[in-house]
């Protein structure tokens, strides 16, 4: 949906002008953020009418996607805490989700898919629950932290990128 | 070997003979682009390793499964989808007739630990211990599966269309 290229930024979405201006807003508001994708998946689709979080339930998505990815209406004007999250979902429309590389959104978006399964898994499962807060928030900051600095050495990213994304 | 996902997640690791030393991924390396000079050499006793790379977090956990299991030459920890879903179950999965050579009556999952510390690797601890099979679920974690070669690893079960699939749905979802 978005890339960006060193101070340029490439839209290519087709979707309704309120969702641009979401896609829109978090590439100001993320500098870390080069690409964009969407993923409207059935499952997707059917957590975002379910509340206002997607919880972690699985360690990899509260490392990589965030503590919990918030949940939007499509005509916000307001959404909060994305320095800390790599995907944001609109309800009825789908994730977005965000990497410093077209790969990294992949990833994103395979963890988010994987997470909102375990959602509605939950759903019919009471023995499934999210994760422990603390423990997502502390698990997302030591990935931050540690790990994905040296993912970003290995694949030969700059300064900047060491510091964003894996 | 059967499809399983290695991006920055998840971990494999391979010894041999009796096992005194074991090779694992490194940590925070790009899976994309790791070359096999790159893998790091870790003692199983007492974790130390050699080279400017640090092996996984999970070392440890790949030392107990090589302690437990004498005979076991490969681990891999694999956060692939089905694997993950039915972690979160908790429950341990009755296996069908199809599987049962391969992986014997039951893959237990172990109970919940922050991924990388001395509380996981206790949970799993357990489990190896009480249960004679090839493959655990860790709560929240995924999927470890170990065998004499990587040929031997129950991966397979875990995918679509694997037999994970069949059990899943009994679940009512």
């Amino acid at each position: 949906m978005a890339r960006r290229d060193g101070e340029e930024v490439t839209y290519t979405t087709n979707d309704s002008p309120s969702l641009l201006e979401i896609v829109k807003r978090v590439m100001r508001s993320k500098k870390d953020c080069t690409y964009i994708l969407l993923l409207a998946s059935q499952e997707i689709l059917e957590v975002s009418k379910r509340g206002k979080t997607l919880n972690a339930y699985l360690d990899d998505f509260a490392q990589i996607a965030g503590p919990s990815v918030q949940i939007v209406q499509e005509e916000t004007t307001g959404f909060h805490g994305l320095k800390h999250r790599d995907a944001l979902i609109v309800q009825g429309v789908g994730a977005l989700c965000m990497g410093n590389s077209e790969s990294d959104a992949h990833a994103v978006a395979a963890l988010v898919q994987k997470d909102s399964k375990a959602a509605l898994l939950g759903l019919s499962c009471a023995q499934v629950k999210p994760l422990p807060y603390l423990d997502t928030h502390l698990m997302r900051y030591v990935y931050k932290k540690k790990y994905a600095k040296l993912v970003c050495s290995s694949m030969g990213k700059g300064k900047v990128a060491m510091h964003k994304g894996i | 070997m059967p499809r399983i996902w290695l991006r920055v997640h998840g971990e494999i690791s391979a010894a041999g003979g009796e096992v005194i030393i074991f090779l694992i991924t490194p940590s925070g390396r790009s899976y994309e682009q790791l070359t096999g000079n790159q893998l790091v050499l870790v003692s199983l006793e007492g974790l130390a390793y050699t080279g400017s790379l640090k092996p996984s977090s999970e070392k440890g956990i790949h030392a107990l499964v090589y302690k437990t299991h004498p005979k076991v030459n490969c681990v891999i920890h694999t956060p692939q989808e089905m694997a993950s879903l039915m972690s979160l179950i908790g429950n341990n999965i009755a296996i069908s007739d199809d599987w049962r050579e391969l992986l014997g009556e039951t893959i237990p999952t172990s109970q919940y630990g922050l991924p990388g510390t001395k509380a996981l690797m206790k949970q799993v601890g357990r489990v190896l211990k009480d249960y004679a099979t090839p493959a655990v679920l860790m709560a929240n974690h995924g999927a470890l599966c170990f065998g004499s070669s990587p040929q031997a690893f129950p991966t397979s079960f875990f995918p679509r269309g694997g037999g994970a699939n069949n059990h899943y749905g009994k679940e009512g979802w």
